[in-house]
This record gives structure tokens, sequence and C-alpha cells, in this order.
């Protein structure tokens, strides 16, 4: 819509709003950086030498890592035949999409929640169990790894769903009729037109999944409890339990620094799959 | 048709263009136009793509200002004056009316800015919509509508403004033939009923000629030629502006010799035109030209008769005729250039396929004009 | 081929059930009559709802998140809308700038924003104030709510406005008349995502809370680490009613379908 006019200086104010947001924001890294230099009133890289030279810190971050790959590539798999279906169902697209976006958006919180029910000692898999007489005593499902990772995984499912079905969507829809009719099988297309058509939106959701698991926080420390940390309950941890904002920081800034480096890791891969593509 | 009466006489409306050129970055786009036209004119502003027609239209909606030069509007200079202040309506390309207002709702908007009571806006779309001939479709929105009928949505709602002014940016591109013809009538019908000066903006020749009083042709950012179709069609002023307008037959050649006459040699023998039929140069012995004949001045003569005084003649080969209603046209080839004859057909006698004839054409009806520049040339995707 | 295997299509309808399953656990929950979550239940009652609805923390939290949402959404929207229109009309140049500004908060992990964003307040002094809280939603939201706006404003044909210009209407009548109602549905989304995000944020929310303020989804994670009182189950399913309806109320006005677009840049 652009008209080919010149702004005036007043117009530009229109601007001003946007810039005020996104000064806060660039600010408030600011302030995460003179936090994390600083312990006791002078510059210190104490927090940072303590992350590089404790193991139990390293372990943190290992296991935080770990788990969020295996969360993003769990995800995207159960997330695809989600995908496929809401794709092959025009009809009742709509009405699916909402089955979607309805846990998409629901709070964390609550959704952790129902996880705490249906996995914790005395909920509801346990109670179940008991009652049909295979345990006498409660199965651990909660406060190790995989109460994390069932947790992670099924929060983040719909956001991979919805990034797949976007790149489904886009797909011409004769291209697949062109395969058939040039001979191809069901799955021989499926793996030669719709899947690389569809990487795009795999990619975008590994990398969006995987970096809202590094960073989370609610549902690690609700799943995992106080002993299986994650990075991110070990900064909610020094915050509001230790006050030592030094400290949390430090811990921030490393993972930030590590969203940053699998970031440009995870788009080098994306480019050369996607190579050829667009 | 129930009409709203003239609103004006043909006294308002005088749009003057003076040596306005514009710029992007180093790119000029227009330079140094001048321009005149008279109120209450149909104006169309013809050439190709990119000949700065469209950047002319939008320099008089003040869509855009001039890098130099001045535009005036009944003597008014435009310069400081925003679109919403010209008294200007324009109807757009694409048409851009407004897809969430009704056709009524499209043609009010206008009266609406104005403060204008809503009796009286009832009254003048009423009788706007009446006008390009939308009865009963005042409640449909822009979707249910077809193209023809968006076309005279778009008419409707910048008439209705009364404008003195009102430019048309290609606004039939996009319809089929038919449609194309029927609303080429309408709005020279609406034109002249209103007295509105009318600026339109087209590519297509044919449709200039058919429904402008005068037409500015185009190339290049320059004007080439003002004239009225007649004039433009008749007497070209360059070899551009005869090729862009209707059929010619161009005979590429040199000058023998300029004097009393001129002495042309073409590949299809060498002809003595008067010295007048020369344009935009003066010729001398040994200047590239061409020489433009339209199809109909190329008569095929009866042998054994002797050619009309100031007839020029030639021998061709008829290559193929083609019998199209009232006319026929003939593909003759003489030494190897290749010419179109259009004639009556019931003038025409039997024409053998590969027959000789004795062709002729007067030499007053030859123009002679220097080739075409290289950046012209590209216009006709020739290759100087 | 617009058909998927049978197989193919039951896992698919089984894992898309499975994505709201532990909402109606938790909202199963909250009928129960005993204390704890028992399997089979023995009874069935309202007592969780009464006692959420006693609780007057539950109340004021609710209203909090509600009326927070509220400005978080109209504020963002405005922001996102002045900004985007700038940008499209005026200075196209710099909206690959802009753009990349505004996104660069989604690959900020959340752990490391609500620590930036307490360190940026507590410098402030409003840490335990609305203020801090709708700062940061602001933060959090710009790149969700610029996002539709964009789109939406982007398809707008220039000509539509040169129109409005030649008959008559200033810039901001334009705006008012043609350009606002013809982005209407990517300022809805915007107004109602940003608003569900808002109202269910909590990962850098909970570290601006104080004694006077917390929100609805802070409020639940609290009580959850001290004591999971089946009250809870209640109060959850209410949020997830508020965030059902916004999501209905979206469909309804605005369409789906800006969630399934393939994103251009």
């Amino acid at each position: 819509m652009n008209t080919g006019e010149k702004p005036t200086l007043a117009k530009g104010l229109m601007l001003l709003p946007a810039l005020i947001v996104l000064g806060l924001f660039f600010s408030s890294v600011i302030m995460l950086f003179s936090n994390a230099f600083v312990d006791r009133g002078g510059f210190s890289l104490r927090y940072f030498e303590q992350i590089f030279s404790r193991p139990d810190y390293h372990v943190v971050f290992y296991r935080t890592v770990i788990t969020s790959i295996i969360v993003a590539l769990l995800a995207v798999l159960l997330a695809y035949p989600i995908a496929l279906l809401l794709w092959r169902s025009e009809k009742h697209r709509n009405m699916l999409l909402i089955v979607v976006l309805v846990p998409w958006l629901v709070s964390l919180v609550v959704r952790t929640y129902g996880w705490i029910i249906l996995l914790g000692p005395k909920g509801f898999v346990n109670a179940f169990l008991g009652w049909v007489g295979v345990i006498d005593t409660p199965l651990k499902l909660m406060f190790n790894d995989t109460g994390i990772i069932i947790g992670l995984t099924h929060v983040l499912i719909p956001f991979a769903v919805i990034s797949i079905l976007a790149s489904l969507l886009s797909i011409e829809e004769n291209l697949e009729e062109a395969s058939r009719v040039l001979g191809a099988g069901r799955w021989q297309t499926f793996r030669t037109i719709v899947l690389p058509l569809s990487l795009p939106g795999v990619f975008t959701s590994l990398i969006v999944i995987y970096l809202a698991c590094v960073g989370a926080i609610v549902t690690p420390l609700l799943l995992g409890g106080i002993t299986e940390k994650f990075v991110g309950s070990q900064i909610y941890q020094e915050v509001m339990a230790t006050f030592n904002m030094s400290k949390a920081a430090a811990w921030s800034i490393c993972l930030l620094s590590l969203s940053f480096l699998s970031l440009v890791i995870l788009k080098i891969i994306e480019r050369r799959a996607l190579r050829g593509q667009e | 048709m129930i009409r709203p009466t003239p609103i004006r006489d043909a006294a308002v409306g005088t749009i003057d263009i003076e040596n306005v050129s514009k710029s992007y970055g180093d790119s000029e786009v227009l330079s140094e136009v001048s321009l005149s036209i008279p109120a209450g004119s149909f104006l169309t502003l013809l050439g190709p793509s990119g000949c700065g027609k469209t950047t002319l239209l939008r320099l008089i909606a003040g869509f855009i200002s001039p890098t130099r030069g001045a535009i005036r509007i009944d003597g008014r200079d435009m310069t400081q004056v925003p679109t919403q202040k010209r008294p200007i309506g324009m109807v757009f390309q694409n048409l851009a009316l407004f897809p969430h207002f009704s056709v009524a709702e499209n043609i009010a908007y206008g009266l609406k800015l104005r403060g204008i009571s809503a009796s009286e806006i009832e009254t003048r779309v009423g009788s706007f919509i009446q006008l390009v001939g939308l009865d009963g479709l005042g409640e449909r929105r822009i979707a249910q509508l077809s193209g023809g009928q968006k076309q005279r949505v778009a008419l409707a709602r910048s008439l209705v403004l009364e404008p003195a002014i009102l430019l048309l940016d290609e606004p039939l591109s996009a319809l089929d033939l038919q449609l194309r013809k029927q609303l080429q009538f309408a709005l020279k019908d609406i034109q002249r009923h209103l007295r509105t000066t009318f600026v339109f903006v087209t590519h297509d020749q044919e449709e200039a000629t058919m429904i402008s009083d005068r037409i500015v042709v185009m190339s290049n950012g320059n004007v080439q030629q003002v004239g009225t179709p007649q004039e433009i069609y008749a007497d070209p002023q360059n070899l551009f502006v005869a090729k862009f307008i209707g059929e010619v037959n161009e005979l590429p050649g040199r000058v023998r010799s300029a004097g009393q006459h001129l002495a042309v040699e073409t590949g299809a023998g060498t002809f003595q035109l008067p010295v007048g039929v020369a344009r935009g140069l003066t010729p001398t012995a040994g200047n590239s030209v061409t020489i433009c004949l339209r199809p109909e001045k190329i008569a095929i003569l009866d042998t054994g008769v002797p050619p009309a005084s100031g007839m020029v003649t030639a021998e061709a080969r008829v290559l193929d005729t083609l019998v199209i209603g009232p006319l026929t046209r003939i593909t003759l080839e003489a030494q190897g250039t290749r010419m179109i004859s259009v004639q009556m057909t019931d003038a025409l006698g039997p024409l053998r396929q590969g027959a000789m004839v004795r062709i002729g054409f007067p030499a007053d009806a030859a123009r002679v004009f220097a080739p075409l520049t290289a950046d012209l040339a590209s216009a006709f995707g020739e290759h100087a | 081929m617009r058909k998927m295997t049978p197989p193919m299509k039951m896992l698919g309808i089984v894992l898309l059930l499975a994505l709201p399953a532990p909402i109606f656990i938790v909202f199963g929950a909250s009928f129960n009559g005993t204390g704890y979550i028992q399997f089979p239940p023995v009874s069935w009652s309202l007592r969780w709802y009464a006692e959420a609805f006693t609780d007057p923390r539950w109340g004021r939290a609710v209203l909090t998140s509600l009326w927070i949402a509220a400005v978080v959404a109209t504020l963002i929207t405005a922001i996102s809308f002045l900004a985007a229109y700038f940008t499209l009309r005026y200075a196209p140049k710099i909206s690959g700038w802009l753009e990349l500004a505004i996104f660069s908060p989604l690959f900020f992990p959340h752990a490391s924003m609500g620590v930036a964003a307490v360190a940026l307040m507590a410098g402030m002094g409003i840490v335990g104030t609305p203020w801090a809280i709708i700062l940061a939603h602001l933060m959090v939201t710009i790149p969700f709510s610029y996002r539709p706006i964009h789109v939406a404003l982007k398809s707008v044909d220039p000509d539509l406005i040169r129109a409005a210009e030649v008959m008559g209407a200033s810039e901001l009548r334009a705006l008012w008349d043609i350009i606002l109602p013809i982005c209407r549905s990517g300022i809805l989304t915007s107004l109602l995502f940003t608003g569900i995000i808002s109202f269910d944020e909590v990962t850098v929310t909970m570290f601006l809370i104080g004694p006077d303020i917390t929100t609805l989804p802070v409020q639940i994670f609290t009580f959850i680490q001290d004591d999971a009182s089946p009250v809870l189950a209640a109060i959850s399913t209410l949020s997830v009613v508020i965030t059902f309806v916004a999501i209905l109320l979206l469909e309804r006005v605005a369409g789906l379908s800006f969630f399934v677009q393939r994103q251009s840049s």
C-alpha cells in the first residue's frame, strides 16, 4: 500500500510507540548483561566461571539440551499425522483446527497441571493401575526426565501441527495429482512431493520447539521437581528463592548464547535440507 | 435514460502542463512535457507502456509532484494543492472500488465527505446510477458485479462529484472486446453530455482513435504529436507515430537527390515524391529515410489505362488476398519488399495469386521520415 | 488421492484427541467430590467451584488477568497498527529492519526473557505493579500482533487510498473509512490473539508479580507448588473456558486461516 509519498516528521511519530516497546526489550537485554557481570558492586566473571567449572551445572545444561532435542523431534513426529489429517479433511478443518488451537493457547500451567493429575503418585494412571490390581506401589512417572519429556512434548505439539499444516496447505493442489498421473504410487508421491514441500514447516517447528524447550521453566519445574534440574528451573530458583540476580543473569546469558548457537546450527541444517527449494 | 442536466458550460477544466519533468533518481520518466488541454475536451494520452502517460496522469492528480515545471488547472498553479483539493475525479486501472461498500455507498462516499444531506445524496446517487445504466443494482456488493458493471460504478462514483476534470487510467483494459466497445461509446456519450474534461490514458491506439477529440502520442517521456485522430492518422509527424497509429507500409531507402523533387531509392524501386512529404527532417542526398504508406493508399491499377497524374507506380506480385467483408487485404511483393494494400472488395477485379500487377499511390499520400532512434524502436521490439 | 489410508487416519485422529486430553482430565477432576484425585471417582460435586468462588484471591486473580489482557491487547494492536501503517505507506525500505527487530523476541528463550524483564523492571522500580506485567506483555506480544496487521495492511491496494483522497478524504478519513474496515480481520486477530497470550502468559509474568498483584496462571502455578487441592482443577477449568470462548470468538469474527497461512518472511 505504499503510495510513494514522502513521510513528514510528524507522521514518523507513528513509529514511536513501537520503538518504545522495542527499546524496552533491548534495554532489558542490556540490563541482563549489566547484572550478569557484577558481583558485590564490582565487575566480576564469578558466575560464569562457576558455570564453566562445576560438573553438576554441566549436567543441567546437558540435560536441557538433550531433552529439548528429544522433545522437538518427538513433537514433530507426533504432529505430522495430525497435520496430515487436518490437511485432508477440508470440510471439518476449522473444527479440527480448534481442537488443536485450544490446547495450544490454554495456559501452560493448566496443561501441565493436567499431566500432574495424570502422572502423579496419587494420579489418574497410578490410581487406575492400582484399582485394576496391576501394581501395589505407585509407579514413578513424574519428577524424572520422562515426566518432563511427556509434558513438554504434549505442550508443544499443537505448534508443530499448525506450522506443518501451513506448509502442507501451501502445496499446489495439482502437484500431487500430476505425480499420480505420471505413475507414482501413494507412498512415492508422499515421499517425493508432499514430504519435501512440507519441510519448511517441519524446520520451523523444530527450531521454535527447541527454543521453547531450552527456555522452559514451568513444565520442568512442575513435572521434573527440584532434583531433576533444567536450566529454566535453576534460573527460577536463583531469582525467586536465593534472590541472586547476578547468578540468574549469568545463567540467562549462557542460555541465550546456547540458544543462538543452536539456532545457527539448525539454520545451517535447514538450508542444506531445503537446498533447491524456493 | 434520464440524465442529470449538463453541469457546466465548457469554461472550467482547462489543464496547462508547462515544461514538466519527472525523474526518479537518475531515470527521467517525463522530460520537458508541455501540453494544453482545453476545457470540455476528450483527450487521450496514448503510448506504449513506460512512455510516461500514467506518470503524467498521476502528476495531474497530485499523487506525485513534478521534478521541474508546473501544472495549472484553470490558470491556478497546482504545485501546493493536495489531491483532495484539486477539481478532479479519477477512474483507476484496477477501479479501486471500496470492497466493503455497496454500489450506492461507493457512489455516495465523496458526497458524504462533502457534508451533503442524506436526502440530497440519495437523489444524486440515484440519478448517476441511472446515468451509467446500473438501475436497481444500488444495494449490490462490489464482489457481486460483473466487470462492466464495476466499470460503471467507478465512473459514477467519480462523476457524481461533478469534477471539472476526470482522469481515466486505462479503465477498460481488463474487459473483453465486446464490452469494451460498448463502454467506449458510453464514455464518449457521457463526456459529451456532461462536458467534463476527460483525460484518458491508454496503450490501445484503436481505442484512442475511437473515443478522443484529441490524442497525445507519447513515447519515452516525450510528446511525439498532438492532434485530432484524423490528423494523427493522416499526417503523422514522425515514424514512431506513423507506426503506432494504424497500419503502415514501410519502405526503407536512401535519398538520391533532393531538389524540386525528392528521389528516394528503395527496394521496391526509386520513387519521385514532392519535397513537402518529408516530416521532421530536411532531406539531403545520401540520407537514410523511410517512406510510409497507408495500405488504403496503395491501389491496384488497371492494365492498359495510363495512371492518373501524380500517381507513383511500381510492379508487384500478388502473394495473398484476404476478403474481410467490404474490404480486401492484399499482400504484395515488389522486388523483395512486402507491402499491404487494402481496397474496397467491390471495386476490385479478380486477382490471381502469383500474378504480376501494377500498383500505384498518390505521390503526396506518402510520408518520408528519418529512421527510428534506438530508444523509440524498442517500443516495437525492433533493434535500430 | 485426497484420502488418507485408514490406519494413517486413525493414527491422526488418536493423536489429535490426545491433545486436549489433559484438559479434559482437569475438567473431570474439578467435579470430583473427594479431596484428592481418585479412580474411579467416588462422588461428583461442585464443592471446588464453590470454594473457588468464595476465595477472594481467585476472583482477584481472574479480574487482574482479564483487565491486563484487555489493556495489553488494545495497546499492542494500536502500536503495531501505527508502526505497520507508517512503514508500509511511507517507508517500505525500513520495513525489513523493523520486522527483524519486532520478531527478535521470538528467538529469546522465555527464561532469559523473564530474567531480563525483571532486571529492567527492578531498575525502574516497578516490579510487583501492574505496569511491570503490562510492559513485559507488550514485549512478548508485539510479534504476534504485528504479523496479522502487517499482512492485512500489505494487502490493501494503494489505489484505494488514492481513490478516497481524490474523492476528497483526508488521510485520517481514508484511514478510518477505508483502511481500517478492510484490515478488520487482521486487527481482530491481533486483538484476540494477543489478549489470549497475555491472559495465559506465565513464564515471564511469574518473575514480575508482587504481594499486591498476581495473574491467574501465575497463581495457579504457585498453588500447584504449595498444595495440589482440587480447587485448582475448578479454577483451571474456568481459565480454559475463558480461553476457549476467546478462540471461538476469533473464529467467528476473523476466521482461523491466519494461523495456517504460510508466513512469507
